[in-house]
Formats: C-alpha cells, sequence, structure tokens
C-alpha cells in the first residue's frame, strides 16, 4: 500500500477553476474522506487521482512514485462509482472476475480470489445472479468486490452511498470501513454528507469552491473550525454565527446578547477593543434556562424540533436574531415561552469577520 | 388496447375497440385490396358494381418474373444492405466520438453533420447528378450506395450518438482502471450494451433507403434500377399493368414490414438500455 499526495495540483475548465493549488496527502492505509458541497472540486480531485482527469497544473504521487502522466490503467488503482458501474451484460460472479480477467488472470487461483472476496462480502449465495435485479446495497457490494479483488494499491470511493436507502446506507458505511481496515488499502472517500465522512474517515479534508479549507481528524474540525466555512458545514445542526463588539474586560457584545469570555480568549482579544468578530456557538453548547434565571441572552421560544432524544431549539433573541440550541430531550419547552440562554463560554469560537479565520487557529 | 377495455369498463372499452377495428379498417384497405389484385384477373379489377368473386389467377406473377423483375429486387436489397452496413461501420465510431470526445468546435462539427439533411432531396440531386457525371459514378452500384449513405449517415449519427451518451461513462472508466485501452474499452463495454441501439437505428436507415425513389431515379434507372424505379415500367402503352403493379408493390412491402416487426423488438430494448440503476 502507498501513500497518495497532491503537491499544488490545480484543475481549469476553460475558464472555470474547479480545484486551486492542492497540496493534500493520505497516508499508507488510511482513509482520507474529501468532503464539501457539490461543485466544490472533490469529484475532480478523486478523477484527477483516478487519472481519468488530466492535471492542469501541479504534481500527484502515490508513495515516491510520479503518478501525474500514467494512463488510470498503469497507476494500479481501483475505483467505487456512485451508480456502481456494474457491467449490466455480466453476472455478479463475472463482474468481481473481471479485473483478473483483463489481466490474464484464469483458473483456479483466479477463482479462489473471487470466491475469498465474495465471501468477505456476504456475496457467495448471489454469485451467479444477474447484477441488474440485485438491490443497490447488493450492486455497490459487488462493485466494491470488484475494488478489492486485485489488491490495489489506492481505492477510490465516488460517493459510493449516496443512491442507497437509510439502512443499507447504515450498513454499507460499517462495511466498508471495517475492509478497509481488514486490507490496509489506502482509500479516498469522496462525501457531501458529514455524517458518512466523519463516521467512515480517518481523517477529513473539506474543501469549497475548489479550495483545501481544513484537513483534520474529524474531532479537529468540530472542535476548532480552521474558518467559518468548516464551522458551518460541519456540525447538524448548524453553528450559530453572531457578530458582535468587543467591549471592556472580555466582553463580547451582541444584538441583544452579550457574554464573558474566559481568560484565555480575552487576552487573546485584549488591545482589540471596538472592533468587531463573528462568534460562532455550536446548539449543543448552549443551555437553555427558565426565564427568572440570568444568562447570557433572552428571548422567546419561536419553535422547537423534537429529535427523540435531543430537542432543537430556536429562540429569537432579538429581531434579526435566531439562536439554536441542542439540549437533552423531550424537553417541555413551548413556542412563546420566554427563555433565557446560557453559552459555554470555553466552547466559544472566534472569527475574524474579514477573511473568516478562526481566531484561535493559527493560520 | 385490453387494458384500455378494462380500465375503462365494457361500454367504453367497446367504443374505443371499436374506434380502433374502425381505423384499422380504414388503413388497411387499400393493401388488402392490393393484396387481392395481385390474383385479380384484368376483367375483374374495374368491374362495375365491384366483383368480388373471381377465379384467382397467376398471370401478373409470371408476366413480372418474366420481365426480370427480380433483379430489381435484388439490387435494392443489396444496395440497401451494403449502405446501411457502411453506415455501421463509419458511423457508430462517429457517433461514439461526438457523444465523449472533447474536440474544437464540436457542436458547429455537430450541426455541420446535421445540416446534410436540413436541404429538401431534391435541392441535392441536380448537383449530385452533376458530380456523379463528372466523375463517373453515374448509374453505378457504388454512386447510388454513396448516396444513400450521405443522407442515412447523418441521420445515423445524430441518432446513435444520443444512444451512446445514455451510457453512464463510469462503465467505461472503471475499464480504463482495468487498464484497457479506448479501443477494447469500445469493443468489450460500449458496444455490447450499444448493440440494441444500432440494430434500431440501422433499420431505420435501411427502411429509408428502401422506399427512396427520386435519388435511385435520378442518379440511376439503367444499369442500377431499384425496385421502386422498376415500377413505372408497367405503365405500359397497352395501359397501366395493375395487376403486376400490386405484385411488386406487395413483395416490396414484405422486407419493410419483416424490419419493422424486428425493429419493435429492438426498439423497446434499444430505448432502455444503459446500465443498471438503483
Amino acid at each position: 500500500m502507498s501513500s497518495i499526495a497532491f503537491r499544488s495540483v490545480c484543475k481549469r475548465y476553460g475558464d472555470v477553476d474547479a480545484v486551486k493549488h492542492l497540496d493534500l496527502s493520505c497516508e499508507s492505509g488510511e482513509m482520507l474522506a474529501l468532503l464539501g458541497p457539490s461543485g466544490c472540486g472533490k469529484s475532480t480531485t478523486l478523477k484527477m487521482a483516478a487519472g481519468i482527469e488530466d492535471v492542469t497544473a501541479g504534481e500527484i504521487f502515490f508513495g515516491e512514485r510520479p503518478v501525474t502522466n500514467l494512463r488510470p490503467g498503469e497507476r494500479n488503482i481501483a475505483m467505487v462509482f456512485e451508480d456502481y458501474a456494474l457491467y449490466p451484460q455480466m453476472t455478479v460472479w463475472e463482474n468481481v472476475a473481471f479485473p483478473l480477467k483483463v489481466r490474464g488472470l484464469y483458473g483456479q487461483p483466479a477463482a479462489q480470489r473471487i470466491g475469498e472476496v465474495l465471501q468477505l462480502l456476504g456475496l457467495r449465495q448471489l454469485a451467479d445472479r444477474d447484477v441488474k435485479g440485485l438491490s443497490g446495497g447488493a450492486q455497490q457490494r459487488v462493485a466494491i468486490g470488484r475494488a478489492l479483488v486485485r489488491d490495489p494499491e489506492v481505492i477510490l470511493f465516488d460517493e459510493p452511498l449516496s443512491h442507497l436507502d437509510a439502512d443499507q446506507k447504515v450498513q454499507l458505511r460499517a462495511e466498508i470501513k471495517r475492509l478497509q481496515k481488514i486490507r490496509q488499502v489506502t482509500s479516498i472517500l469522496v462525501t457531501h454528507d458529514q455524517t458518512e465522512a466523519i463516521a467512515m474517515a480517518d481523517r477529513v479534508a473539506v474543501m469549497n469552491h475548489g479550495v483545501l479549507q481544513q484537513v483534520g481528524a474529524p474531532q479537529d474540525l468540530y472542535r476548532h473550525p480552521a474558518n467559518l466555512f468548516v464551522a458551518n458545514f460541519i456540525g447538524e445542526p448548524p453553528m450559530n454565527l453572531l457578530e458582535a463588539e468587543i467591549g471592556e474586560g472580555g466582553r463580547l457584545q451582541g444584538d441583544n446578547w452579550s457574554v464573558v469570555l474566559d481568560d484565555r480568549r480575552s487576552g487573546m482579544l485584549a488591545g482589540c477593543r471596538g472592533e468587531t468578530v463573528v462568534v460562532g456557538i455550536r446548539p449543543e453548547h448552549i443551555a437553555i434556562l427558565p426565564p427568572e434565571q440570568s444568562g447570557d441572552a433572552r428571548g422567546a421560544v419561536a419553535y422547537r424540533e423534537p429529535r427523540g432524544d435531543a430537542d432543537v431549539i430556536t429562540v429569537s433573541v432579538s429581531d434579526g436574531t435566531k439562536l439554536i440550541a441542542e439540549i437533552p430531550g423531550p424537553s417541555r419547552w413551548r413556542a412563546g415561552d420566554m427563555a433565557v440562554l446560557q453559552f459555554s463560554a470555553d466552547r466559544l469560537h472566534i472569527f475574524d469577520p474579514e477573511n473568516g479565520r478562526n481566531l484561535e487557529v493559527a493560520p | 388496447m385490453s387494458d384500455v377495455s378494462n380500465t375503462k369498463g365494457t361500454t367504453g372499452g367497446l367504443i374505443w375497440t371499436g374506434t380502433v377495428v374502425a381505423y384499422a379498417a380504414v388503413v388497411l384497405f387499400p393493401i388488402f385490396w392490393m393484396a387481392l389484385m395481385m390474383f385479380m384477373p384484368n376483367d375483374a379489377m374495374f368491374a362495375r358494381p365491384t366483383v368480388w368473386t373471381f377465379t384467382p389467377t397467376l398471370a401478373h406473377f409470371e408476366y413480372v418474373i418474366e420481365q426480370g423483375f427480380y433483379w430489381n429486387l435484388v439490387t435494392s436489397f443489396l444496395l440497401c444492405l451494403v449502405s446501411t452496413a457502411l453506415v455501421v461501420v463509419i458511423g457508430t465510431p462517429a457517433a461514439y466520438a461526438f457523444a465523449r470526445f472533447e474536440m474544437k468546435l464540436k457542436d458547429d462539427l455537430f450541426l455541420f453533420i446535421l445540416a446534410t439533411r436540413m436541404a429538401p432531396p431534391v435541392c441535392l440531386v441536380i448537383p449530385f447528378y452533376f458530380i456523379f457525371a463528372k466523375v463517373g459514378l453515374l448509374d453505378t452500384f457504388a454512386g447510388l450506395t454513396l448516396a444513400y449513405m450521405t443522407f442515412n449517415l447523418s441521420f445515423y449519427v445524430w441518432v446513435l450518438r444520443s444512444f451512446c451518451r445514455d451510457l453512464p461513462v463510469e462503465l467505461e472508466e472503471a475499464a480504463a482502471l482495468e487498464g484497457w485501452s479506448r479501443a477494447q474499452i469500445f469493443r468489450r463495454v460500449v458496444f455490447p450494451l450499444l448493440r440494441n441501439g444500432i440494430v434500431a437505428t440501422a433499420v431505420l436507415c435501411f427502411i429509408f433507403a428502401w422506399n427512396e425513389f427520386l435519388f435511385a431515379f435520378m442518379l440511376g434507372g439503367e444499369t442500377v434500377q431499384t425496385l421502386p424505379v422498376s415500377i413505372p415500367k408497367l405503365i405500359t402503352s397497352q395501359g397501366v399493368r395493375w395487376g403486376e403493379m400490386a405484385v411488386v408493390g406487395i413483395t416490396a412491402l414484405l422486407p419493410v414490414l419483416t424490419a419493422v416487426f424486428i425493429l419493435q423488438r429492438h426498439i423497446v430494448r434499444g430505448l432502455t438500455l444503459g446500465a443498471v440503476k438503483g
């Protein structure tokens, strides 16, 4: 298995920059997720790794080996596609056998490998079936089998779960992760679904408009988002982002709310009095208290969205400001109730409103 | 139709069925009459009042065979077959290239291909005649094949390109990852999936060539005489040989009918072609 490295890779379609100066690496045996909204360049990046798309500038390495100018077939990679891309005229067995057949591997050794892979994926019983009749989940399993069968250096997953039903999604998610760890195969997963990325990947790279925003372990992205985009993109429900003015003694004054920062954060902002920042606070870091208590903000409950063990509650703090809080549920809050909000001051994120950068994370 | 009658109830179904039967009768009656004429003695043909009972005769068939009309049938058949085969051989890679490859001025080129179909054929036949006369292709098998190809090729490329576009590109990408060349991918992955589309489109080209009269008449006519062109020979100085015309007409109809039946099966498959979707 080998690592993958993108060195200052660019991709341009006509006048459009799809990927801009991408520097990113995926360690050997690691699963790296490329996460971002549609059109952010994640699929293009994957296709450049596969060799399906040319690189406009920059270089790609597999381990020490430069692959930038190699054809897809020379890179020793396998790919799993969003809509499976199984050969419809072949059976399950034939589809999985295909990569071996192309390389001239027939007979007993090939059959044994195919058998093992089918076993691993629980497809033994379906071996002689036409792929057309199978469920989406089973088809995608066959595609994964086809990718695994010849022990590629790298497997590229292009939105592998987006066409599946919810239950199949969760099942296959766990299965891909398990197989990836068993085989220790370096993998890149492209997805627009943060749950998927966080559940499956060792590290997540967030992209937007062709630019890499941040790369790190899922926990890091959640705890220390590098900028406003990542802060807003990671986490569900999304982070509350509010403008505030830096006041006296580490106090941040917003529109009808204010919070006193902890020592570390107020030290960081010392000398910036009067400037405006963007404050980010995750819904799960806001507590809702009865109106007679004191807190950081006060407002009326606009609506409550029960989510089983949690309630997502929207509170109007002022005309223009609504805050979302996630509290253990089921709770007794009803629309119209007055409530007091208490922020966890040690979990606040402070961003530069000009460039969106998190002031705590070194640029 | 049975579906419709089932859902609409008995009365509505009967009316519907009746309408369809009546329409079919109107459409099919001339063909039925033509089939009848093949065996009708000349005096019964235009008798007033209409004669429904007559002693069948094979005289019309004898005349047609005597006059060597089967040569026209063979000519037509070969001409259509060869021109359609060439259209498939040249048009399939062209359609695939237009569907998949990046090229400069692709849209303009493609429109240019279609433009050959925009002018009415009558406008083109005169230039064709002069060009063919100059290069010696007039009244040759090769010349007519070429003329039919120019017509059918644009149609074929146009239709087949959309078939190619409907194939998921991921199938080809997956095969490319296994190390196959473009040619191998085309032959082993694309072609099997495209087969129904190719058959359906080719049959349409064949029918078009089969029914063509103007070009066959202007550019051929003596040595190379197709079946449609041969029919006017039956308008003789002794009068119009209606019975013989019916024989030739029905004979000309049969290959097209057969083709349409084959087409029906393939066009359904052709339209549903594509890879498996979840």
